[in-house]
């Protein structure tokens, strides 16, 4: 979007929100295909880029009437798609660590050989994120690792605190 | 691709939708008020009446007409001064004379109207008929208080209101009421 037209969506979001319903089209017309072509970008790849694109078009029309006539309508619009893509993005990385989990559990109780191959495919996914991690930090990950003589029982968990948060990392860049 | 027709009428139908959502806001002003005026006043079924009038013609005004947010505050506002007064000889003078009482009313109403019209002439909201709706609220919130001393002294001051709206437009933009 160049810098008249941006002008003229604001201009037309300004006259929409005091209730000028005239400028719905100009609106829908500016925001719309920008709208879809950024959440395009930032979830590639993704089916549901089309649906999140209209949820955050059906929300900046249900909350135009209390948009501060003052900002910048089409940052305020782009500010709400942004939120609703890091929302969706969140929502699924949630999703993915509970089905981690799931399965996880499922293999401890019996695993079919569908199980099997999810854990395998977790397991190969693990040790590329732990592939990914300095030396200290796997050697403190390891189930068997102690706390060495020089180091407090506190200043041990604290390293090994330190380096899961690392691995989670690496284990959500890996998803995003 | 999402079909786009579909989805202009679904954006169409939120945004009336938000506009609504809106427009109830102003229930938290109107209700209060309503509750005050059968409070102070011996007559709450007359003040609940006005005050329904007074809330659908706010919500009404601020979902569908341009600019009816500032209408509605502006009636709101400048009503409040004979909706006051009326409260205030309600509590203090409820001995005074039917004429006494009309004539504050009236002459309440009539400030009420000259400020809510000015507030919304087209030269500081582009707005043509802005200054009636904020009229019409305006008396609608001067009759609440009114209603209270009686039913002639609220229609006196919805007259006042009326008077000092037409007034105002009439006068030159220089001038002041």
């Amino acid at each position: 979007m160049n810098a008249p037209q941006r002008t003229t969506v604001h201009e037309a979001m300004v006259r929409l929100a005091v209730g000028d319903r005239e400028a719905f089209d100009t609106v829908f017309a500016g925001l719309w295909p920008e709208l879809l072509s950024f959440v395009r970008r930032a979830m590639p790849g993704d089916s549901d880029a089309e649906d999140l694109a209209q949820q955050a078009l059906l929300k900046i029309f249900f909350r135009i009437s209390d948009f501060d006539t003052g900002r910048d309508g089409v940052a305020w619009a782009f500010g709400i798609a942004l939120y609703e893509v890091r929302t969706r993005r969140r929502q699924r990385q949630r999703r993915r660590e509970v089905a981690a989990e799931a399965a996880m559990s499922a293999i401890e109780g019996g695993a079919s050989p569908e199980d099997l191959l999810i854990e395998a495919d977790l397991r190969r996914a693990v040790a590329e994120a732990l592939g990914e991690l300095t030396d200290a930090d796997r050697a403190v990950l390891s189930p068997d690792a102690g706390a060495p003589a020089p180091l407090s029982a506190a200043a041990w968990r604290k390293r090994r605190q330190r380096a899961v948060h690392r691995l989670r990392a690496i284990w959500r860049s890996r998803d995003a | 691709m999402p079909d786009v027709v579909q989805l202009r009428t679904a954006a169409r139908r939120t945004y009336e939708r938000g506009r609504a959502r809106a427009a109830l806001r102003v229930a938290l002003v109107v209700v209060p008020l309503a509750v005050l005026c059968a409070r102070e006043t011996e007559a709450p079924w007359k003040c609940a009446a006005v005050g329904a009038a007074l809330l659908f013609v706010s919500v009404l005004v601020r979902w569908r007409q341009p600019h009816g947010t500032w209408s509605v505050d502006a009636g709101l506002a400048t009503g409040a001064i004979p909706m006051a007064s009326a409260l205030v000889l309600c509590r203090f003078a409820s001995s005074w004379p039917a004429d006494a009482a009309l004539s504050v009313c009236v002459a309440a109403g009539f400030v009420s109207g000259g400020l809510a019209s000015r507030a919304m002439t087209p030269s500081t909201r582009g707005l043509s008929t802005g200054w009636l709706t904020a009229s019409l609220v305006a008396g609608l919130t001067a009759a609440m208080g009114c209603v209270g001393i009686g039913v002639g002294t609220a229609a006196g001051a919805v007259v006042g209101v009326a008077l000092g709206a037409i007034v105002a437009v009439e006068l030159p933009r220089g001038a002041s009421v």
